[in-house]
């Protein structure tokens, strides 16, 4: 009875130790809390990035070689580091007034 | 002797680099009522000014265009523009573009109008920058046409730093069945 209550046990610290294992060796010495901030925007990147992935393979260009594929979007100041920590704009002022965007009724089809 | 081989190899090693490097820097670039024109099936119209390519670098520098016309017409043409602009790994810093009256038109079935004015690309860095385009205006017209304006910004793993992007009145404008037109201002993406 002994033996399978200490089987029971190096079973349970096992568990946990291999979930440690499995949360990355990189993260053990953070604090939990920063851990799943850390894992969380993990997921949130590797979204993006299959986000990403899926919108290349759908080739939603129009095949001119034009460069951006997405269709009567204008973005002023904006951050688009695809989930990418640290590629922010820094110290940056952006002044546009009257810019104008513009895709006639048929466009966008 | 062989220490000698040696030293040659390097500087030819280096010169070489040092001349795929596009660099402009401690100048000034000044363009004013500049046109280019391209007309014909898949014709291309570029005009680049004050521009650094492959590992490009504009730095300590002062691009200046008053009215440039850059116009591509007829079937899958491509009008490009270019300002100010640094591509491969770019670094644009220490640097003041200023382009007034900026056109760039394109038209014809699937044609293609770009204009770039301040931009870096690829892993592209602008940095301590001053990028002003007042009344820049980009065109694509026809079927499938595509329209795309950047205005001081940085592309692929972009960084914009320390800078100032003025752009009043920039109008970018595509016309036709399943065209589409994207403008980016002060972007890092």
């Amino acid at each position: 009875m002994k033996t399978l209550i200490l089987k029971c046990l190096a079973i349970a610290v096992l568990a946990v130790a291999g979930r440690q294992a499995f949360a990355g060796e990189e993260t053990l010495d953070i604090d939990t809390r920063f851990r799943a901030k850390i894992a969380k925007e993990k997921i949130k990147m590797e979204a993006l990035e299959r986000r990403a992935q899926s919108a290349n393979g759908n080739g939603s260009g129009n095949g001119n070689g034009a460069a951006a594929p997405s269709c009567g979007s204008q973005s002023i100041g904006n951050i688009e580091t695809d989930g990418r920590i640290g590629a922010a704009p820094r110290e940056v002022f952006v002044f546009a007034p009257n810019a104008i965007n513009l895709v006639t009724a048929s466009g966008c089809k | 002797m062989k220490s000698i081989k040696f030293a040659v190899i390097a500087a030819l090693t280096l010169s070489a680099v040092s001349a795929m490097a596009g660099e402009v820097v401690n100048s000034a670039v000044t363009a004013t009522a500049v046109g280019n024109t391209s007309a014909g099936l898949a014709s291309t119209a570029l005009q680049n000014i004050g521009v650094a390519e492959q590992s490009g670098h504009i730095g300590t520098s002062t691009v200046l265009v008053n009215g440039a016309f850059n116009t591509s017409a007829g079937l899958a043409s491509s009008a490009t523009q270019n300002i100010g602009h640094a591509s491969g790994n770019g670094r644009i810093d220490n640097t003041f573009v200023t382009g007034n009256g900026l056109v760039n038109t394109a038209a014809g079935l699937a044609a293609t109008a770009k204009q770039q004015v301040g931009f870096a690309d690829n892993n592209g860095r602008v940095r301590n920058a001053f990028i002003s385009a007042a009344g820049a205006t980009n065109t694509a017209a026809g079927l499938a046409s595509s329209a795309t304006q950047e205005i001081g910004g940085a592309a692929n793993n972009g960084v914009l730093q320390n800078a100032a992007v003025i752009a009043s009145g920039s109008f970018n404008t595509s016309g036709g069945l399943a065209s589409s037109a994207t403008q980016r201002i002060g972007v890092a993406r």
